[in-house]
């Protein structure tokens, strides 16, 4: 389990955004993932635990060794794990705390997979050096799908938008 | 006299013709349509404990490959499956159990519109030197993996991008698959319920 780090006072009437960062040990090295969250969730306990739960499973991926799956799997590239981490900041806070931490997956070829499950309903996302790609299921069989976009760390383009408000529709 | 050695020569053929002349089975290259292909599990990237649910990781290529390891039930008894799967156990993983689909389950999936790809299913046997057996035929009972199989996609994985096509695959595979939990994984043999496929 990782422990929480000291986490600095945030004046939500000054700053915009509050910064929780997590040292992640990869490859031998330390990396710093980041993962904003804004300040009305700072010290909300639930939110902080679920982001612990994310950062230890995104510490399992980024600690795998080469050939991981006895299959030739990759390991996974830190450009990728701080994507994904973006990837979730940008989504807001309500879709990644709606994330279950044990659908973050390492693909063995080097990307990671971000999944939303219901009976009937799935969104899978996968985030690589520079591309995000996703597929989708949904009862009415209309499934929005990408075969990759540029992720820019800022923006998420419309139709995966589109698909995350048809997920989470009653 | 010559009555008596033709009866002598007749009973001796008959007793060779009832002799039991076992001769190794050959690994018949054509996978026929309701053969059991199994693929080995690994915890926790394969399969989910807390969800008891087999991931589409399982049937994902590594980088720059099209194909996934499989075992061949037909070639390969339960316990010598189980066997060769816990050789995957590596790193953080851990082998938990094996997974089984009909080989016929490939050629449906090449059928469904939504899914933008194919795949099949090859017979691959390995030596024990884990090289592929391309110039004999290989048999059952040699060393090595003859029992051994590919699921191979018409697609190959590019390293460190998105592979929509081949996870939208896997994820109907997935769907299909039945997962075998192997109730003592750090012993050898399988011990638990016998692979087969539960329509």
């Amino acid at each position: 389990m990782i422990s929480l780090p000291p986490l600095p006072y945030i004046d939500p009437y000054k700053s915009n955004q509050g910064l929780y960062e997590q040292p992640v040990s990869y490859s031998k090295n330390t990396i710093s993932l980041r993962f904003e969250v804004k300040p009305a969730f700072v010290n909300s306990v639930r939110i902080l635990n679920h982001i612990d739960q994310i950062f230890e499973r995104m510490n399992a991926i980024a600690n795998l060794p080469e050939n991981w799956n006895g299959q030739g799997a990759s390991i996974i590239n830190r450009q990728t794990l701080q994507n994904s981490l973006k990837f979730l900041s940008i989504v807001g806070e309500n879709i990644t705390m709606s994330l279950d931490s044990e659908n973050i997956m390492p693909t063995p070829y080097g990307t990671i997979e971000l999944e939303w499950r219901t009976n009937d309903k799935l969104l899978s996302i996968e985030i690589g050096i520079n591309k995000i790609g996703f597929f989708s299921q949904f009862p009415d069989q209309n499934n929005p799908h990408s075969n990759g976009f540029l992720f820019n760390g800022i923006k998420i383009p419309r139709d995966l938008t589109q698909a995350f408000i048809k997920f989470f529709q009653a | 006299m010559a009555l008596k050695f033709l009866a002598t020569l007749l009973r001796r053929l008959l007793n060779f013709s009832k002799r039991k002349v076992t001769m190794p089975e050959s690994i018949d290259l054509a996978i026929a349509p309701h053969e059991i292909i199994v693929r080995g599990i690994v915890y926790p990237f394969f399969y989910s404990n807390s969800k008891k649910r087999l991931d589409k990781q399982a049937f994902l290529p590594p980088k720059g490959k099209n194909e996934v390891s499989t075992y061949r039930n037909r070639y390969a008894n339960d316990h010598i499956c189980k066997n060769s799967a816990t050789t995957l156990q590596l790193g953080t993983n851990k082998y938990c159990g094996l997974a089984i689909f009909l080989a016929e389950h490939i050629s449906h999936l090449n059928e469904a519109t939504e899914l933008e790809m194919k795949a099949q299913m090859i017979s691959t046997p390995l030596d024990k030197n884990n090289q592929h057996i391309k110039d004999r035929i290989a048999t059952a009972n040699e060393e090595g993996k003859p029992f051994h199989a590919d699921l191979v996609y018409d697609f190959i994985v590019m390293e460190g991008q998105p592979n929509t096509p081949i996870r939208k695959y896997a994820e109907a595979l997935t769907k299909i698959a039945q997962y075998y939990h192997d109730p003592y994984p750090d012993q050898p043999n399988w011990r638990g319920e016998k692979l087969e496929w539960k329509s």
